[in-house]
């Protein structure tokens, strides 16, 4: 490459001849390969050497403007090819035309008819000898003298609208014999310097100046204003040759003058004695809804100039046009106005063709239809978007969107074009953009344009109001799979504020969303995600997100979280969360790109595992790309099917995966390259490290750094509540193959979940069984519970699990109740304690519905029991397959499960470590502390494992990052306004104090070994638990949240108060 | 060059507290995709790739540089002086790791260090990123991790394949005291 940046003007041997020709050769055979026939290695390489040669030869200054390179993700946008109104870059990016080249693809691009006429007169005549009468100019000249409206008969042909206007400004002093012309502010004719002086903005004028001599400008639309200037000039003897305007003013940004202005014109310049010159040049041939602007008002110009679509988007062409009587000036010396290319065969044939396209597919009434048509929903989105949308105006499909701003404008212009709409807008000068697209733009095009914009709209509208709304997003993306759309909403502040984030604010818009009594599989049930504030910040732990339904195992409001990235990458991609109603009668996933947000089929990924869709999405996407998807077991729509996430995270409990399946949806694919702003960036990143290293990185927490959630096998043994051969035993004597010290040996990495500086993952490898896990809900259930005490075996059953979907929590007690059965010979599964065989094949056929026995346990434990007749033999709550603390050996528990909101549950309380496990009294108050400043946590969306983060330190990291202050007191309230809220919504799913209650099995068969052999929880001692717990909520002894409880929460105003 | 960064791919947990304090310190606002380090995270595999900047000793993206706008400091360090950015790209193209991107203005950005006291260092609680004087082992590991160089493909696509590469050739056994890798 050669270094053009010193001077070369004094040095003659600058140049490289050689190399000249053989760059124009290799051009010229990139030319002449036959279309669709030049490789992408070629036009990556002309992609590439087009900026180079933009930068180095034509002007760097472009570069810093255009969309096409500024906005285009790797390589600029490189012209190649195009049709109608589709143009393809030379990497086969596709882009609808918006833009129409400023008026010149009025019949699209490559309009066949006019190619062809072009091309068969290059094969004949392409330019013209200069001396033989040329036929195509007279015949064009005769046909425009037909077409023009008044006396026009006589024209001339130039290459470019600017030569028109100079040859229309010669003419008119010919013809007047004065000098001066009325010009319009705002106006644009060209950029030559004749044409430039009747510019009627600074910014091109002024570093020119002096122009030509006795130019003025008066208001455009102002027909008083012209005749005082051409009265006034008169009066000092500086006369005017011509007043000079554009019927519409393009440039301006489509500015339609008063009705009565070009009429007035005609009137004032009559009674002066000076010509009225008409810029046609983006205003003709259809443009703006009649074949010429002045039509509309049914005005003859003096003069008339064409360009732009005049050569039919083909061949460059102009012309300016005049009557007889005028043009007789030109006759004494007709060299006085000559050109050499102007008018030349090829643009003759390009001209004349494309007024017969323009007569034949009657452009100009396309155009007044569409653009009335593209005038009302623009006035539509106006209405919806004041804040975006300024004014709409313009005539035919000439048509203006002002912005309020250069920002604005440029955004929607960005925005566009991120969706493949070519627009003009530049970073400097975007206030105004015009609709100016083909005039025969099919009308599906035209509507997809139109939705494209709303796209960008949306997302500039919310993210205006966000810019103050700090932590959060502000904004929340509803997506209907029934009707496929999907819509970006501001986050409802004032939820943000009584339910701060995560669990409750999901709870919020999940009550809002679905009434109690929908069935949780059918379409009216809705998903709600939501993300808390601190996610996506420094703010340890707190990447983890909610989803918020009405659980298919339970038939009650629930919530399932999970942790990993997928949160924080929802965020960056602009949301607080995601609404998801409807299902979809075909398989989909749900694809987010920042603020493009596509439902796209998902039929090739259904009945894949979780680990070969995620592969997929990795493939399709790029390695960015986080997502929540469901295995087969999701899509059997299995009741404790799971979602999972970057291969072994879920959301595990109460069969999320299900409702994914029971809506067609396959996952949920997002990329986000946005982030998440705080109110003081260095004062909230003291706080979070503060909290980090005095509050988390404590020796209460460091158990899951140092060994993970395995540490529990040994502790609940100890205990005497780590469930055992189908809830039997209260002890493992066999778990030396799943204790912590065992993962440590075959453990080959730490993982954490995002912006995570415990890292509690442990990655395991046995004999080329490799997951991150088991956790000890797994090692517990899936070991123990089955007696498998085998740690490959609970790892090939954690990957099965996994991959198919299924929840490994109420897959293994479902299993271990299977065995029982078995054992007790209720019924032959097939399956025995501590045969492993089974224990792996019965994933499988679960997940796929594949065998009897698979089908049977797909029912849950509880259905399960209930169909074999073993209500005492299974352990649940509300249809919840117990979790691996028995509570039967820990009265807390017993509690938590009973009057959790989705069943048998360890995330709601967690007692068991108290001082003493049958203490009732302090247990019930424990519990209730337990459950609000938990609930707290989820909508903050921290992990459990910071068990040491209290309300005060919420509220402290919260008020920095909001920029408002947030007391403990705040967060209190919420945690119990989470609680009465789940409360109501099962009490008006018809849910009763009756089903606080544990399985039988509890009550009616004691746990066996360890410190606490032989216990219960009788159904008497949980039934006093229950009515303390009610009073100390408030709660009557129906369970039902009292008046005062709820005006104290000031939720007095919820419609589901009234209800019950 | 007193001390250098080096990232230890064996350690990291993927968590991503680098990519948010370096969007943090140098964007101030959380915004990994904006980072100057990034991390490439293979969960199936449990495995995940810091991608750091090597401050080469011959740096390409300065020789690319048609405008001299990348300079080495005196602490041996690679900055881009953003005033003299043209924002062509050359040294996007030209970097090898993948290591500096452009706002969508076109202004190139890359890892400065912090001026010594790199941001993402400290938010490394697992030891897989140390900013130390060089000694044999790691300058072996840095040496390994230079001597794969991706010429084709966007930055992004250059650093996943780099670190795609690492995974490959990782040996990853039950953790010790000091594994490196």
């Amino acid at each position: 490459m050669r270094d053009f940046d010193d001077d070369y003007t004094s040095d003659y041997k600058g140049r490289e001849i050689e190399t000249a020709g053989e760059e124009a050769r290799q051009m010229v055979d990139i030319i002449l390969a036959p279309p669709g026939e030049t490789s992408r290695k070629v036009r990556e390489a002309v992609a590439r050497k087009t900026v180079r040669n933009f930068r180095d030869h034509i002007n760097r200054g472009f570069l810093a403007y255009r969309k096409s390179v500024t906005e285009a993700t790797n390589f600029a946008l490189t012209e190649w090819t195009g049709e109608g109104s589709v143009l393809v870059d030379a990497l086969d990016r596709k882009f609808l035309d918006l833009l129409g080249g400023f008026g010149l693809y009025s019949y699209g691009i490559r309009h066949p008819r006019i190619i062809a006429a072009v091309k068969a007169q290059l094969d004949r005549s392409p330019q013209y000898s200069q001396e033989m009468l040329d036929p195509l100019r007279a015949q064009l000249a005769r046909v425009l003298a037909l077409l023009t409206p008044g006396k026009i008969q006589y024209g001339f042909f130039s290459n470019s609208g600017t030569e028109a206007v100079e040859g229309a400004m010669k003419l008119a002093k010919f013809y007047t014999g004065k000098k001066g012309f009325v010009a319009m502010l705002k106006g644009f004719h060209g950029k030559t310097l004749g044409s430039l002086s009747l510019m009627g903005k600074k910014t091109y004028r002024q570093p020119l100046l002096p122009l030509l001599e006795g130019v003025r400008h008066v208001p455009f639309g102002d027909a008083d204003a012209v005749e005082a200037v051409l009265a006034a000039a008169r009066a000092v003897g500086d006369d005017i040759a011509a007043v000079v305007a554009e019927p519409v003013q393009g440039e301006a940004g489509a500015v339609v003058p008063p009705d009565e202005f070009w009429p007035r014109l005609r009137e004032v310049c009559n009674h002066y004695g000076v010509l009225l010159i008409a810029d046609e040049v983006q205003t003709g041939m259809g443009r703006t809804g009649e074949i010429f602007g002045v039509d509309h008002w049914n005005v003859a110009p003096d003069i008339l100039c064409l360009g732009k679509a005049l050569g039919g988007g083909v061949v460059p062409m102009s012309a300016f046009l005049s009557t007889a009587k005028i043009w007789e000036c030109m006759e004494p010396n007709p060299f006085m106005h000559t050109t050499t290319t102007g008018g030349n065969p090829l643009a003759c044939a390009a001209a004349l063709a494309a007024i017969t396209v323009l007569l034949d597919e009657d452009l100009a009434g396309q155009a007044r239809a569409k653009g009335k048509y593209v005038k009302e929903q623009l006035a539509q989105l106006q209405d919806r978007y004041p804040g975006v949308l300024a004014k709409v105006r313009g005539l035919g499909l000439l048509i203006g969107m002002e912005f309020p701003t250069d920002g604005i404008g440029y955004k929607v212009a960005a925005g566009l074009f991120s969706r493949g709409v070519l627009t003009a807008g530049t970073l400097t000068n975007a206030r105004n953009i015009r609709f100016e697209p083909a005039l025969n733009i099919p009308q599906n095009i035209l509507d997809e344009i139109l939705n494209r914009i709303e796209d960008v709209f949306k997302t500039i509208e919310p993210s205006r109001q966000a810019a103050t709304a700090y932590l959060h997003t502000g904004q929340v993306l509803h997506v209907d799979l029934s009707n496929r759309t999907t819509r970006t909403m501001p986050t409802n502040p004032e939820w943000v504020r009584d339910y701060i984030g995560g669990w409750g604010l999901g709870v919020r818009y999940f009550v809002d969303q679905v009434a109690p009594d929908v069935d949780p599989l059918s379409a009216d049930n809705a998903l709600v995600l939501m993300t808390g504030p601190m996610c996506g910040t420094l703010a340890p732990t707190a990447s983890r997100m909610c989803l918020v339904s009405k659980s298919p195992l339970t038939g009650t409001i629930f919530e399932s979280n999970i942790g990993g990235s997928f949160g924080p990458e929802l965020k960056f991609a602009g949301y607080d969360g995601l609404v998801i109603t409807g299902a979809s009668d075909t398989p989909v996933y749900l694809r987010i790109e920042d603020d493009r947000v596509r439902i796209e089929d998902a039929g090739d990924l259904w009945g894949k595992g979780i680990f070969e869709t995620e592969a997929y999405l990795i493939d399709t996407m790029g390695p960015q790309v986080k997502s929540l998807s469901i295995g087969p077991a999701g899509e059997n729509r299995i009741p404790f099917a799971c979602i999972g996430s970057e291969a072994y995270r879920q959301m595990g409990r109460g069969g999320g995966g299900a409702l994914f399946g029971a809506k067609n949806l396959k996952c949920i694919a997002v990329t986000g390259t946005g982030g998440v702003q705080v109110a003081d960036i260095g004062n909230f990143w003291g706080k979070v490290s503060t909290a980090r290293d005095a509050s988390l990185l404590t020796e209460d927490n460091l158990w899951a750094q140092s060994d993970g959630t395995p540490i529990l096998v040994d502790l609940t043994n100890e205990l005497g509540i780590h469930p055992t051969r189908n809830f039997t035993a209260g002890v493992n004597p066999n778990r030396r193959g799943l204790d912590s010290e065992a993962i440590k040996s075959v453990k080959i990495g730490d993982r954490a979940c995002a912006s995570c500086p415990l890292g509690c993952g442990n990655f395991t490898s046995v004999d080329g069984v490799q997951l991150e896990g088991p956790e000890y809900e797994t090692l517990c259930l899936g070991g123990s519970n089955c007696e498998i005490n085998d740690l490959k075996s609970v790892m090939q059953f954690n990957r099965l699990c996994d991959d198919v979907g299924l929840d490994t929590m109420s897959t293994g007690n479902t299993i271990g109740l299977a065995m029982d059965l078995t054992e007790s010979g209720r019924h032959d599964f097939g399956l025995a304690f501590g045969k492993e065989k089974d224990y792996l094949a019965v994933v499988t056929e679960i997940a796929h519905l594949a065998t009897d026995r698979g089908r049977d346990l797909a029912l849950g434990a509880a259905a399960l029991a209930g169909k074999y007749d073993a209500e005492e033999d299974v352990a649940h709550a509300k249809g919840l397959e117990m979790p691996a603390y028995d509570p039967r050996g820990n009265y807390g528990m017993a509690l938590a499960y009973a009057t959790s909101e989705r069943g048998a549950c360890h995330l709601r309380a967690f007692t068991i470590t108290a001082e003493d496990p049958f203490k009732v009294q302090d247990l019930v108050r424990d519990v209730i502390d337990n459950q609000n400043s938990n609930a707290v946590k989820w909508c903050m969306c921290f992990c459990d494992f910071w068990g040491s983060v209290d309300t005060t330190l919420m509220a402290e990291l919260l008020s920095t990052g909001l920029g408002r202050q947030v007391s403990a007191d705040d967060l209190d309230k919420t945690g119990e306004r989470v609680w009465n809220l789940i409360r109501l919504y099962n009490l008006a799913a018809g849910f009763t104090a009756a089903d606080d209650v544990l399985s039988e099995k509890m009550a009616k068969k004691a746990l066996k070994g360890g410190p606490h052999d032989g216990r219960v929880i009788s159904a008497e001692i949980l039934e006093e638990m229950k009515v303390r717990y009610y009073y100390l909520r408030k709660w009557d002894e129906g369970g039902r949240p009292r008046k005062e409880k709820l005006h104290e929460l000031g939720m007095d105003t919820l419609s589901l108060a009234d209800e019950i | 060059m007193e001390k250098h960064l080096l990232a230890i791919p064996n350690r990291c947990t993927g968590c991503n507290r680098c990519t948010y304090a370096c969007s943090a310190a140098k964007e101030g606002m959380f915004m990994p995709s904006r980072a100057r380090l990034s991390v490439n995270n293979f969960p199936q595999e449990g495995y995940s790739v810091p991608n750091i900047c090597f401050q080469c000793p011959r740096p390409d993206c300065l020789t690319a540089c048609p405008v001299e706008a990348i300079v080495k400091n005196e602490r041996g360090v690679v900055v881009v002086e953003s005033g003299k950015c043209t924002g062509c790209g050359d040294c996007v193209d030209a970097c090898a790791y993948g290591m500096i991107e452009q706002y969508t203005s076109g202004i190139a950005y890359k890892c400065d260090l912090c001026g010594g006291d790199p941001a993402c260092v400290g938010e490394c609680h697992f030891g897989a990123l140390v900013f130390r004087a060089p000694d044999k082992i790691s300058r072996k590991l840095r040496g390994e991790q230079m001597k794969q160089r991706m010429q084709k493909g966007t930055a992004a696509e250059k650093r996943r394949a780099l670190a795609q590469n690492i995974l490959k050739n990782a040996v990853r056994i039950p953790r010790t005291t000091s594994y490196m890798g």
